[in-house]
């Protein structure tokens, strides 16, 4: 999954954004429950990311670098735990694709916007509790926070 | 009071003249118990915990990218029931495929501070705002934007339910 704690990695402005079962403490918080998402497999989800990459099957326009990057985001997240499976990945109004894990009332949202920015959203019931501007970080394979 | 001619100059300002060739009625205030519409693309619905519900994705604002693509600078686009049908809303205007629809309310709407102003349009007399959600604040206030997401979330969780579910190819 996407860091979806908050914990500063340095001194500086810039949170990493790191996948909540790094921290043993968030791993009950945000884990997906694989069997009432039984229906959500990885496989499913790359297919349908590679046909909306390709232009098929998106009841809205997708940008196409943000698809690319929302399928390779996909496949580094199957490949480190299967379990993290989002409940619901989607294209945006804003021509993106919006990754959303829930666990009970809380609910973490990541919008792929292009092939570097993103936008991270969580809440606890109808309470935000996290906002971010995300951007990839190539080197480390995961997204940094310009703000929170 | 004069009748509308129905030329007019611009959306909002009609020619008022004495020779009547086409009487055109006025669109009536938008009312508090006027019932608002919003489409609701496939992928958005249903939100996997609560089924009746669609994501906040749905009142989110379209963003701001550039001056020549501004998204939902003006506010959140809306239908007023009273002007249009939940099939005719689930129509997408461009693609012409059929989306989900989900409604609220315009005094749900003003419980939460939220004002709701009509924007009809020659093609679509039902089109309407909700302008405190809206692409500019979304991109240039942190706090705004916190706020709009807070109250999209409200809105998806509290104060709408799906009222139109299309077939799954939307065709």
């Amino acid at each position: 999954m996407t860091r979806l704690d908050s914990k500063p990695t340095d001194g500086s402005s810039t949170w990493r954004y790191r996948r909540a079962f790094d921290e043993p403490t968030n791993r009950n918080l945000l884990m997906i429950d694989t069997v009432s998402r039984s229906e959500l497999k990885w496989n499913d989800l790359i297919k349908q990311l590679e046909s909306w990459r390709d232009g098929i099957g998106a009841d809205i326009e997708v940008d196409l670098a943000a698809s690319r990057r929302a399928l390779a985001y996909a496949q580094l997240l199957s490949s480190i735990d299967e379990q993290q499976i989002p409940s619901r990945v989607g294209p945006t109004i804003n021509k993106g694709i919006a990754f959303e894990w829930e666990n009970g009332d809380l609910v973490a949202h990541l919008e792929i916007l292009d092939d570097y920015k993103a936008e991270y959203t969580q809440f606890d019931g109808s309470q935000l509790v996290g906002d971010a501007e995300l951007e990839w970080n190539e080197n480390e394979q995961t997204y940094s926070a310009i703000y929170s | 009071m004069p009748n509308l001619n129905g030329t007019r100059t611009n959306k909002h300002t009609a020619r008022y003249t004495h020779s009547v060739t086409e009487p055109r009625s006025p669109i009536p205030a938008i009312r508090d118990s006027e019932t608002l519409l919003r489409r609701v693309p496939p992928s958005w619905y249903p939100d996997k915990s609560r089924p009746d519900r669609p994501s906040f994705d749905v009142f989110l604002p379209k963003r701001w990218v550039s001056e020549k693509e501004r998204g939902d600078h003006n506010g959140l686009s809306v239908n007023r029931e009273w002007f249009t049908t939940r099939t005719k809303v689930a129509i997408h205007p461009d693609t012409k495929k059929k989306q989900h629809v989900v409604q609220t309310s315009v005094s749900l709407l003003h419980g939460i501070n939220l004002s709701v102003v009509e924007d009809y349009q020659d093609d679509d007399l039902s089109h309407a705002l909700i302008p405190e959600i809206n692409s500019l604040d979304y991109k240039n206030d942190k706090e705004k934007k916190k706020w709009i997401k807070y109250i999209a979330r409200k809105i998806a969780l509290d104060l709408c339910e799906m009222v139109y579910i299309c077939p799954t190819n939307g065709d």
